[in-house]
């Protein structure tokens, strides 16, 4: 396995969230926010190349603490996202959610899908 | 406390003869007096939304910066506050949490039940309220950028 392989229905995905972003009502919406270089897809971990914990560190700011949002890549793909693995030179389990891109942030469905 | 208000109301409606009427004299009363005490929470809500984050955020935006997190600036900090006050003043409920939208704006999130609502400050100075139900988009509606 080189991450290359398609991303099955029972795989969990992990998605690291900046804390403030969480609360006891729930997850922000712009936790799943394309930013500027989201430009293919929203980045998500798979959980089979990678742990929660693992996940949950940030190479850009390794000095703060984040959140992982877990999600089965059923139930993103019932809610209608396309999920594509994207492998890293330094990240074989990383993957994409295609629908969410930079370009079409501002989009209904984009808004609709990060609500799902 | 309006929950159990109101399942004493039921209860008075439902209830017996004579402690009928007393019961709801009452009862009106202390739904008036709640409902003052409902205003007054939620002004002090919006006060406390005011002064922490928006408040906070405005004296050193760089605060708000985090993985993917691009900081609003400080005229959008400024003119969030002023619509914060405005709808203070005007009587809207205030939301749960404010956060950076990531994007150099800044998001109002309230939720009630299975109802999600975002009021979006964005950095071209768009206002947008989104609706969500269950989580999926209901609607979203442009709001006026002028703060009467």
């Amino acid at each position: 396995m080189d991450g290359n392989e398609e991303v099955a229905n029972e795989e969990l995905l992990y998605r690291r969230i900046p804390k403030t972003y969480y609360g006891v009502e729930g997850v922000s919406t712009d936790a799943f926010r394309p930013r500027d270089d989201d430009t293919t897809g929203l980045s998500f971990s798979r959980a089979k190349y990678k742990s929660a914990k693992e996940a949950a560190k940030s190479a850009e700011r390794p000095e703060n603490k984040y959140y992982v949002a877990k999600y089965r890549a059923g139930d993103l793909r019932k809610a209608g996202m396309t999920i594509s693995p994207r492998p890293l030179p330094d990240d074989p389990g990383h993957c994409e959610l295609t629908d969410i891109r930079v370009a079409t942030k501002k989009d209904s469905r984009t808004l609709d899908l990060k609500g799902g | 406390m309006m929950q159990i208000l109101e399942r004493d109301k039921d209860t008075t409606a439902t209830g017996q003869g004579l402690i009928l009427a007393d019961t709801q004299a009452a009862d009106e009363e202390t739904v008036l007096a709640s409902s003052d005490w409902d205003r007054y929470l939620d002004h002090e809500k919006w006060s406390r939304l005011i002064n922490e984050p928006l408040i906070d955020w405005g004296k050193d935006p760089s605060k708000v910066a985090d993985e993917g997190i691009v900081p609003p600036s400080v005229e959008l900090i400024t003119f969030a506050l002023r619509y914060a006050m405005h709808m203070r003043d005007q009587g809207y409920r205030p939301p749960d949490r404010v956060v950076p939208n990531g994007d150099a704006g800044i998001a109002f999130e309230r939720w009630e039940g299975s109802i999600h609502e975002v009021l979006e400050f964005e950095s071209d100075g768009i206002v947008e309220l989104l609706s969500y139900r269950h989580s999926r988009l209901e609607n979203r509606l442009e709001l006026s950028s002028d703060i009467p």
